[in-house]
């Protein structure tokens, strides 16, 4: 049975990667349609209640630059805000809020409800269905048939989910909800490869039961510089976490119990990430730490839940219990919400370009954890992303990538197309090579054209980003001209910020017309003053990035016939099929004299194309 | 698809034998078919020698050869490939190489076989540079560094630096990226005295590099003096040669004259300089300025001195300007008459270039002096301009991240830093040591928020 209306763009997912996708994509003018297992779920923060973090506030910022939606709901709901890595410097100064997880998937829900050309419904997608390799549309569960010039498919741990909790497993996305278990197969006709993936969360627990006193308060800070170039003024933080440790008994309680843990005992196949272990693993891997650090996170102003984050596990409900009450101020702890472990499917990312278009399927997108990554920001960046290229591919236009040297979402998607990965994937600022230059505070500057080309962007949103870089410059060059007053300073102003420890603060009192602009712009100018050296040295490097990206591979190379590869590096280019030099150069295990290998077989073919 | 490449890989010239290398896919086949002998090549295993001849296309014998076979991947190139021993002289390489084109192989390029040795993986970026290096070193030191450098060791060396950089940088970035979790802390001094370490050993791999060149391309000596004390009857003497017009008219010769002899498994390039004089004419202007010049490029300086004349002014004004270098003052013209003089703190010898006395003295002096700066091969030396600026790249990231550290600088400067010092590495050896930061932060650090 065919649904009367057909669509430009179908998302299937209702989670933070399709979200951003449906609204990008309504937003650009496409008719769109969002296919959710379940409505009331739409923006689920499945764990942590919390937007931002080290180098996942880059990627709120980058969303927001771009016209997505996450930074102005998490800047809504905030309950606490607290800038990270203060002291290390602005290029990794993050952004972490705690939300409430209520409201932000209540308002989230409102964004999609409100938004033109934009549907939300709810059902269950079964089967991708094509005509000559490319989608034609979705057919549900119940065989209704939506149809579509593109898909995305952003089904985050449903993907024949299967739950533990201790040595039990029960199909399930979430706890609570039913699994998408048919979709598997059919991916699998389509021609993409899938593996497995294991993720985990903590238990929850009511504030009642807690004991708050003696614990360390962790308070947010007031006046905070919003996510979000939307959100009018500063946010204040109105809630407080805390911090409590593991004891020795936990340890006990842990060890004793192993033969329990579907980890441990070769229940769970799926690989989990290992910057966000289990408990079980905390004390395995590092038998040497005696305690490990959890943090206690409310979970809404509408409720008494609590979320012990640094807790994930998948130990039997009785051991939870048991573990929970051997650390300080949770000795009479009531649990509401098991801590539980979720195997899912993932497609592995090789099998998509750089646009998140899968390489087997004209018009079938992917965007979030079925591209083995891990994280609300992660998922966001990559679902606006695909909402983009995917309205760009119907229109004929030329896709939007961005390059390791422009943002943070350009080194996840190089990374994710290039690398794959093998355990979920999560940004890290190490990740960026050109960290300096990919700040949170100048992602506006770095993406917002991009995103008013697209029209997500209004001009006057534009237009105060490009005022205030004329002010910064402004105020750059006048700190060049301008000494302390009363002072017989022979050095500007702006050699005295170059020099280690000087802060724009400090020259308030000699100089009080640096008073007339504003903090933003007096912290950005600031920053460019003293790292400029450092910025200027990484931006040649970027620069030599280009170089590398704009040597484009041609479509005609098979390497196959490249005689000096490796069969290794053959399966792996072939694998892959990079567009540029720079991008094959990143593959795994392909060495700078495979690259040399592709260049002359590259100039070969060119030269004899030139004789013919 | 490779083709196949053949070329005489000894040098052209009168000589017992000769070696050709015959390398692709096709190598096998093509001897085949201009090789006769007891056995075929393509029915032979790798490693295996065959004795026969090379003949023509009507089957008369060109040349009775040597083969060895080897197989692809175990050969030099990584291909198959044929080494021809045949008779050494002109002819007999030459039309064993046409026999070899004419059957499809190309002329290979220089230094093809080694660029297909690093195509397929045979070896890496430093070692396949060793190879040129090799093939073109003239002194024996020259020759053992190369050898070295081409079993990898100082590939080795490099990797131990960067694995040591990776170290320092991993806790960093575990503390940028991890600072809700609890990560030991970066601690500044205690990093920095490390970093010196890690500077320090950089910095001996560079200063290598000027011995590297000293090995590679030869000391220079250079000999100055005042007009008609006798340089160019002692360059001649030290050069073996009459290769200088001595004349008793000051200031014969004119402009610098150079010679390279082998002292002791090193080279020793020897100039000869006008005499440091006032310029009379534009001609002699310009060879004064050479003679300074010579004289500030050079790595040891020989001063000249009548020992039959009285002590000169003119003889201070030419050590004043050779202060600061490795110098000897040699007493010449000791056949007629040997005034006893002497100068502290200088090497001295007394000779008589006319005569040839003292000249073994001379050159033990040399060899002392050159073996001094040489010093023991025990450590790697890095001969490859490449490599040198690599290495100087990293070690201005290293330094810099100790001020960085010293001048209380955020710490993703200091990161920063020592990124750009792991690139500098990573251009030597070709790897990618960047991407193993978070293995190495995982494998250490409990994190996990």
């Amino acid at each position: 049975m065919d649904h009367p209306r057909s669509y430009d763009i179908i998302v299937i997912g209702g989670g933070h990667a399709g979200c951003e996708a449906a609204l990008a994509s309504a937003r650009m003018g496409c008719r769109t349609l969002l296919l959710t297992l379940n409505i009331e779920n739409l923006a689920q923060m499945s764990c942590n209640p919390s937007i931002g973090g080290l180098a996942k506030s880059h990627l709120v910022k980058e969303i927001d630059a771009l016209g997505g939606e996450m930074a102005r709901v998490a800047d809504l709901t905030s309950l606490q805000m607290r800038t990270l890595n203060k002291s290390r410097g602005p290029a990794v100064w993050s952004l972490r809020s705690q939300n409430d997880r209520q409201m932000y998937k209540a308002l989230m829900r409102k964004a999609l409800e409100e938004q033109d050309y934009l549907e939300v419904r709810q059902g269950l997608a079964e089967r991708i269905t094509t005509e000559g390799g490319r989608v034609t549309g979705v057919e549900t569960l119940t065989g209704y048939r939506f149809r579509g010039q593109a898909v995305i498919v952003t089904t985050g741990t449903f993907l024949r989910g299967l739950i533990h909790v201790g040595l039990k497993s029960y199909p399930g996305g979430r706890d609570g909800e039913r699994s998408s278990e048919g979709l598997t197969a059919d991916l699998e006709a389509h021609g993409l490869e899938l593996g497995r993936m294991k993720t985990g969360t903590s238990p929850r627990v009511n504030a009642r039961s807690i004991d708050f006193e003696g614990l360390e308060v962790e308070g947010g800070e007031n006046g905070v510089e919003p996510f979000s170039h939307r959100t009018p003024g500063t946010i204040d933080s109105s809630e407080v976490c805390y911090i409590t440790r593991t004891t020795q008994k936990t340890r006990e309680i842990i060890v004793g119990n192993l033969d329990r843990s579907p980890l441990y005992t070769g229940k769970i196949d799926g690989v989990g990430p290992r910057y966000c272990p289990s408990i079980e693993d905390k004390f395995m891997r590092f038998p040497d730490r005696e305690a490990h650090q959890l943090f206690l996170e409310p979970e809404g102003r509408q409720t008494l839940e609590y979320y012990i984050s640094g807790l994930a596990t998948s130990l039997p409900e009785d051991v939870q219990i048991e573990l929970l009450r051997t650390i300080p101020g949770l000795e009479n702890a009531e649990i509401s919400r098991p801590g539980y472990a979720v195997e899912y499917d993932f497609v592995k990312p090789t099998e998509i370009f750089p646009t998140l278009e899968t390489k087997k399927v004209g018009g079938l997108y992917l965007a979030g954890q079925i591209n083995g990554t891990s994280g609300y920001e992660e998922a966001a960046a990559q679902g606006i992303m695909a909402g983009v290229n995917a309205v760009l591919d119907i229109r004929g236009e030329r896709p939007l990538v961005l390059s390791r040297g422009e943002a943070y979402i350009g080194v996840m998607i190089d990374d994710l197309v290039t690398r794959g990965t093998e355990e979920p994937y999560r940004m890290f600022t190490s990740r960026a090579e050109y960290r300096l230059l990919l700040r949170q505070d100048n992602a506006d500057e770095r993406l917002m054209t991009y995103g008013h080309r697209l029209g997500l962007i209004s001009a006057e949103a534009l237009a105060r980003v490009g005022a205030r870089r004329g002010e910064v410059d402004a105020l750059i060059s006048r700190l060049g001209t301008e000494r302390r007053r009363a002072q017989a300073d022979s050095q500007s102003l702006k050699q005295l910020l170059k020099r280690p420890g000087v802060t724009m603060n400090d020259l308030l009192d000699d100089a009080p017309w640096l008073a007339t602009y504003g903090t933003r712009v007096r912290f950005r100018a600031e920053t460019e003053i003293k790292y400029d050296g450092y910025i200027q040295r990484e931006a040649r490097r970027a620069r030599n990035l280009i170089d590398k990206e704009n040597k484009e591979i041609p479509e005609w190379v098979d390497y196959a016939e490249v005689a000096s590869l490796s069969r290794e590096a053959q399966e792996k280019l072939t694998g892959v099929r990079p567009r540029s030099i720079g991008q094959a150069s990143r593959v795994p295990g392909i060495t700078p004299a495979d690259v040399a290998s592709v260049l002359i077989h590259i100039e070969k073919g060119r030269r004899s194309a030139a004789r013919k | 698809m490779m083709d196949t490449i053949a070329a005489i890989s000894t040098a052209v010239g009168p000589g017992a034998i000769s070696v050709l290398r015959l390398s692709g896919p096709d190598a096998i086949d093509t001897s085949d078919r201009v090789f006769r002998g007891r056995d075929r090549p393509s029915e032979s295993p790798h490693k295996s020698v065959l004795l026969g001849e090379i003949v023509a296309d009507d089957g008369s014998p060109i040349d009775q050869v040597l083969l060895l076979i080897m197989r692809s991947p175990n050969s030099y190139t990584g291909e198959d490939l044929v080494e021809i021993t045949c008779h050494g002289g002109l002819a007999a390489p030459r039309l064993v190489l046409r026999r070899l084109i004419d059957e499809g192989a190309r002329l290979a390029e220089p230094g093809e076989f080694t660029k297909r040795a690093f195509l397929n993986g045979k070896m890496d970026l430093a070692q396949a540079e060793a190879v040129s290096e090799l093939v073109q070193a003239q002194s024996e030191k020259a020759l053992r560094v190369a050898v070295r450098q081409l079993r990898g060791e100082l590939s080795a060396r490099i990797a131990e630096a960067e694995k040591a950089l990776l170290d320092q940088l991993a806790l960093i970035e575990a503390n940028i990226d991890f600072p809700e979790d609890e990560v030991d802390t970066v601690d500044r001094t205690g990093l920095r005295s490390e970093l010196g370490r890690l500077g320090e050993g950089l910095e001996s791999l560079l200063s290598s590099h000027a011995k590297g060149s000293l090995i590679k391309e030869g000391i220079d000596a250079v000999i100055v003096g005042k007009p008609n004390v006798g340089k160019s009857s002692l360059f001649n003497r030290l050069v073996g040669e009459d290769r200088v017009i001595v004349s008793e008219v000051p200031g014969t010769t004119r402009d610098v004259v150079d010679a390279t002899i082998p002292v002791d498994g090193l080279l020793l390039n020897l100039h000869d300089t006008a005499g440091v004089l006032e310029a009379r004419d534009s001609i002699e202007a310009a060879a004064v300025a050479r003679t300074r010049t010579s004289l500030q490029e050079s790595d040891i300086v020989l001063v000249v001195m009548d020992a039959s004349a009285p002590p000169d002014p003119a003889d201070d004004e030419i050590i004043q300007q050779s202060t600061g270098k490795r110098r000897m003052i040699v007493f010449n013209k000791i056949d007629i008459e040997d005034v006893d003089e002497h100068l502290a703190e200088d090497a001295e010898v007394r000779v008589s270039a006319l005569e040839g006395w003292g000249i073994e003295d001379l050159l033990r002096e040399l060899r002392r002096i050159s073996e001094d700066m040489v010093g023991d091969l025990a450590d790697e030396i890095v001969t490859n301009e490449r490599h040198a600026g690599c290495l100087g790249e990293a070690l201005e990231g290293v330094e810099r991240a100790q001020v960085a550290l010293l001048d209380q600088q955020p710490l993703e400067i200091v990161a920063s830093d020592l990124r750009a010092a792991l690139l500098g590495l990573g251009r030597i050896t070709g790897s990618n040591a960047s991407e193993n930061i978070l293995d190495e932060i995982f494998s250490r650090f409990c994190i996990g928020k």
